[in-house]
């Protein structure tokens, strides 16, 4: 490939050396569009919401057997 | 039952307990928040190795010059008569249309002249009075300072329809009319923008130091070439374009509600969409600021029951 | 001058006991919390804040090299995609804990303020990111900038905040805005230092004779008063 078409497309291509720079995905529903990536995001986002929301959290000892408090 | 035993159906004083009344559990926030910078940092170096950043290169008025010709003679003749969107944009730059309005209110025009642009004078005119050694263009500029308003308009005008009349702009393909001087004008700021030197001539001509670029830009939009390579990326307003990324990246997904209000009539559809917009995001903005005095939305996290997941682990003791 | 005319006509005495006042002593940095606090869904507040410090750190580091570093140096660019990926996590955790407070309606308490600089705070590092975007110097700024300026010219304040001005925007992306969002970030923390983690809905503290084996705070160490009354006995 000749400079000048590799200078051409790296131009046209955004950061043509990145492993997201390829042709962006989109998914339509109706007046939505939304990006593969933007939609994988909100999708996590719920993911963690929810498993935040039910995932057990560590350190359950009885607050009966505390006696001390060892703040001032 | 409330505490006093009066229904609890309305309750209009807020009364819960001091935090600090309840029973306590050990808890190290500093182990907490170094862990979190742990692992949020190598979360970030990860996601910065592996996926990168964007970095599409700017357009320069060269780089256009050279894709579009066409474009930039039309962006040319469109700015001396008058017809492009900076041209005829009203407040802050010129005062040759109202704007948008917010209902009755006139609000860009509020705003007033304050970025004075002449598109005509100092987008093009200015820079090609720079160019020297050019016989023709020297004339062709002596010939539009000495014509009127008027007559300048009209040569504009009809060089600009002269060109949309052709199959794709080309300036070699325009049938013969009065167009006065702005052909020569228009070729010969296809040329300059050839040369590179646009941008500062826009920019730094009288400062030295360019740090505002207002003018180029303003130039570049009113030409077609900008939004078509930002459509082909889905970046247009009307594409959600607002929370779109170029390339496969994320963009910002917390613009949604923005840009979804200009997906939607009747902001799809109206002049003063800009407006409009604006002034809902800012209501909702408030409301959500303000959500603790709104009654009704105040209550519904009670009664959406999310809570209950949240704390299903309170001893006996804790629960009411 | 008497010490006691002194103690009530100082500045300083009168600002170190509003200092005091401001959180309950021992509240700054406490090793402990209310047992209510169990669920993963309280570190989206923490995460959110160990993305701001990478979001600055690596701000910092774009700062050294310059606004056009980034395009030219492998190392810059390093920094430009660190700077991203935080700004992601950043608004990714602030959201999720966003969702979280308003399913507690942790305004409740007296804590309509936390609410309110938290609110403020997520519309200003809206503003930050914004001001960014347009400090990229490359397609996006120029995309970005001539698109928003039609939003803000059109309601009259885009002559005030130009955006196609970069030497503008780049300042007040560096310095008038971050300083805002800290500034409100602090207030925020400060404020849940200071009031605690809301309870749950309709929670209840158990009366004085139930604590026996718990720890009770301190008579001298009370807590600014909510106004609520003294602890209740569940019916």
């Amino acid at each position: 490939m000749s400079t000048a078409v590799a200078a051409s497309l790296i131009n046209a291509v955004p950061s043509a050396h990145g492993l997201l720079s390829r042709r962006a995905y989109f998914l339509h529903w109706g007046v939505v569009q939304i990006s593969l990536a933007n939609f994988i995001i909100i999708v996590l986002m719920v993911v963690l919401f929810v498993l935040a929301l039910i995932l057990p959290f560590p350190g359950g000892k009885a607050v009966k057997s505390e006696v001390k408090r060892d703040e001032q | 039952m409330s505490h006093d035993g009066k229904p609890a159906r309305r309750r209009r004083r807020d009364q819960t307990p001091d935090a600090h009344r309840f029973p306590t559990r050990p808890y190290d926030l500093v182990k907490e928040f170094v862990i979190a910078v742990a692992v949020v940092g190598v979360l970030v170096a990860v996601l910065a190795a592996v996926f990168s950043s964007p970095d599409r290169k700017a357009i320069t008025l060269e780089n256009w010059a050279n894709a579009d010709p066409n474009d930039v003679v039309a962006t040319a003749a469109g700015e001396l008569a008058g017809t492009t969107t900076s041209a005829g944009y009203g407040a802050p730059y010129n005062r040759a249309s109202d704007g948008q309005k917010l209902g009755p209110l006139p609000l860009q025009r509020w705003g007033s002249v304050r970025i004075p642009i002449d598109s005509a004078n100092d987008l093009v005119i200015e820079p090609l009075s720079t160019v020297t050694g050019d016989p023709a263009l020297t004339l062709a500029l002596r010939t539009w300072h000495s014509a009127s308003p008027d007559q300048q308009t009209k040569w504009a005008g009809n060089y600009s329809d002269a060109l949309t009349a052709t199959p794709d702009g080309n300036p070699s393909q325009v049938k013969p009319g009065d167009y006065g001087p702005v052909p020569v004008l228009a070729a010969r700021f296809l040329t300059l923008a050839r040369t590179g030197g646009l941008e500062g001539l826009l920019t730094s001509r009288h400062t030295f130091y360019a740090t505002d670029q207002t003018k180029p830009l303003l130039l570049l939009a009113d030409g077609a070439y900008l939004e078509d390579q930002a459509r082909a990326d889905h970046l247009g307003g009307d594409q959600w374009g607002m929370m779109n990324e170029t390339g496969n990246y994320p963009g910002q997904p917390w613009m949604w509600l923005y840009t979804f209000w200009y997906q939607i009539k009747p902001f799809s559809t109206s002049g003063n969409a800009d407006a409009l917009v604006w002034a809902l995001m800012a209501v909702l903005t408030l409301g959500l600021i303000l959500l603790p005095f709104i009654p009704g939305l105040r209550s519904l996290p009670r009664h959406l029951g999310v809570h209950r997941l949240i704390w299903r682990n309170q001893t006996p003791a804790q629960r009411p | 001058m008497s010490s006691e005319q002194h103690a009530t006509s100082s500045w300083t005495v009168w600002l170190r006991n509003h200092i005091k006042r401001t959180v309950p002593e021992g509240q700054w940095l406490p090793d402990r919390q209310p047992a209510y606090v169990r669920s993963w869904i309280y570190v989206f507040g923490v995460a959110t804040l160990a993305a701001f410090l990478f979001v600055l750190a690596s701000g910092l580091a774009l700062a050294v090299g310059g606004a056009a570093w980034w395009h030219t140096s492998r190392v810059g660019h390093f920094f430009n995609s660190m700077h991203l990926w935080s700004t992601e996590l950043f608004f990714v955790f602030m959201v999720i804990h966003l969702w979280g407070k308003f399913f507690m309606a942790a305004w409740r308490g007296k804590r309509a303020l936390t609410w309110i600089t938290g609110a403020v705070a997520f519309v200003g590092s809206i503003a930050t990111a914004f001001t960014g975007y347009l400090s990229q110097t490359n397609f996006d700024s120029q995309w970005i900038s001539t698109q928003a300026k039609d939003g803000l010219n059109s309601v009259g304040v885009g002559a005030l905040f130009n955006v196609l001005n970069l030497g503008q925007m780049l300042l007040w992306h560096i310095v008038l805005l971050p300083l805002v969002v800290g500034v409100l970030v602090v207030l925020h923390v400060i404020l849940v230092r200071r009031h605690g983690v809301v309870p749950p809905f309709d929670a209840q503290p158990p009366e004085p004779a139930a604590l026996a084996h718990t720890e009770l705070p301190e008579p001298a160490m009370q807590a600014p008063t909510d106004g609520a009354d003294p602890v209740q006995v569940p019916r």
